[in-house]
């Protein structure tokens, strides 16, 4: 798509025009923690094999946007569109609502989140199992072309306490894909690792954009968010500052309150 | 006069026999009591008030009433509700319910135990409730709470002398029983001991390995 022009009349914009349909559209989303807004207003689309990258700072309500995506936080209000479905929040959601909703989704934590007291192979497996229906053998095919994509086919039989950091996200990323979602959710995926092991993390998730998958990734890899990701969002306070191509918005970024944040990352 | 090796050779038999009682009241309060703490740690978490709170006064009742009273509640109590139990079921009723309320706080503090992002992890996954009770969140509490009820089972075993008060042929019954025939309480006694001795030691020892191998 080429709507890549430079020309940004308003660069909090984060949607699409109206005839396009995009898999992931967000109207109105605010949410509350108490008397704390944490989002205002949230508008935001994101094309289907986009890879949509968004920044801030702490408190800047980027991860509680991601998490309510999947609703492991509900939106206080505004509505939610992924693909057919669409998830109006002026009502408690329901059970068969939320289903749907997380059944297209995948989400890959800061903190791995694995299972302990299961093999890796067993992560894989369990949740294909019991939430697709999943035969055992069908299953563990999956797990095992999985985890030869993301590089450990020698740790099938492995715990997790006996994989490093790095190792136990690919595989967290193998876990999420196995239960072939249409949008990957990553909330800073390479927080809690060194910046080696953080590097096969960004390489996985490098190849799985190169595949197709669309991906809205909060992170603090700025270098991630300029070569992969197709556009980047600022967050800050709740709102989007400013949105678009990430070389635009990292390297010319309009807004005083980005451009601060930027040079504080570039160490300037 | 003391007593003789004959004499308590003839002692081990009905020891014995009263000690299998112990063990089989243990064995069906473990059974029937644990999961029952289970059930009540999950209303005790639930949100409505209509089941919290039910749940909260019984946990409350059945940790503060000793475990004496509760068995002589349902033993001499019970029969004027017109509800008649046998010494041996209403053992296992009293000990059963002391020992739900009892190890529900245990399996609550197991299941708050587990990370939130365990959770968070099955139920982004899709997992249904029942599934990330099942498969993420019960095995993980089970292993964090099973130093403590392992060793609120030995705790069981003792306490299931005071059955002796309830007309139950158990070991301290058969040991006092023979005490006031021969007056010998000392090496009788001493004798009844060493049977629990034999067999709470040895289990006191392996809660502790348990505890140290299963420390992160």
């Amino acid at each position: 798509m080429d709507q890549a022009a430079s020309v940004r009349p308003d660069p909090s914009t984060a949607t699409l025009p109206e005839d396009v349909s995009p898999l992931v559209r967000m109207r109105h989303l605010c949410k509350w923690f108490g008397e704390h807004e944490v989002l205002r207003d949230i508008s935001l689309d994101v094309d289907s094999g986009e890879v949509l990258a968004i920044v801030g700072p702490s408190g800047s309500g980027k991860s509680t946007l991601l998490r309510c995506i999947n609703l492991l936080e509900e939106p206080s209000a505004g509505s939610l569109n992924v693909g057919e479905l669409t998830v109006e929040f002026d009502h408690p959601v329901k059970r068969r609502e939320r289903k749907a909703l997380r059944q297209q989704l995948g989400m890959v934590f800061q903190s791995f989140n694995l299972f302990p007291h299961m093999t890796v192979l067993e992560n894989i497996c369990l949740p294909q199992r019991r939430v697709l229906g999943r035969k055992r053998d069908e299953a563990e095919a999956v797990a095992k072309d999985l985890l030869e994509k993301v590089g450990l086919t020698d740790k099938a039989a492995a715990f997790p306490s006996n994989c490093s950091g790095g190792q136990q996200q690919r595989i967290a990323i193998a876990r999420a894909l196995a239960l072939d979602p249409r949008v990957m959710l990553f909330d800073e995926p390479t927080s809690a690792l060194d910046p080696e092991l953080g590097l096969e993390v960004l390489s996985v998730m490098f190849s799985l954009a190169q595949s197709g998958m669309t991906m809205i990734v909060v992170t603090h890899e700025m270098s991630f968010a300029e070569k992969v990701s197709d556009r980047t969002l600022f967050m800050a306070e709740g709102k989007i500052v400013e949105a678009g191509p990430s070389a635009d918005v990292i390297r010319r970024p309009q807004s005083e309150r980005a451009r601060r944040f930027f040079r504080a990352v570039n160490g300037l | 006069m003391g007593a003789t090796w004959s004499d308590v050779a003839d002692w081990i038999e009905p020891l014995s026999r009263g000690f299998v009682l112990n063990l089989e009241i243990t064995f069906i309060t473990i059974l029937l009591g644990f999961p029952g703490g289970f059930v009540l740690a999950l209303l005790v978490e639930r949100r409505s008030p209509w089941v919290r709170w039910p749940a909260m006064v019984i946990v409350e009742i059945g940790r503060g009433a000793p475990a004496l009273v509760l068995l002589q509640f349902v033993y001499f109590g019970f029969p004027q509700i017109d509800l008649t139990l046998s010494s041996f079921a209403s053992a296992i009723v009293a000990l059963s319910v002391s020992t739900a309320c009892y190890t529900s706080e245990i399996i609550r503090s197991g299941l708050a135990a587990v990370p939130k992002g365990q959770k968070e992890a099955a139920e982004a996954l899709n997992f249904s409730s029942a599934d990330s009770m099942r498969f993420v969140v019960f095995p993980q509490a089970a292993k964090i709470s099973s130093p403590a009820m392992m060793g609120f089972s030995i705790l069981i075993l003792q306490s299931t002398t005071l059955c002796f008060t309830i007309a139950l042929p158990e070991i301290a019954s058969q040991a006092y029983e023979i005490g006031s025939t021969t007056f010998q309480y000392f090496p009788i006694l001493s004798l009844t001991a060493l049977f629990f001795i034999f067999v709470c030691v040895p289990a006191s020892f392996l809660v502790g390995w348990f505890e140290r191998r299963s420390e992160p």
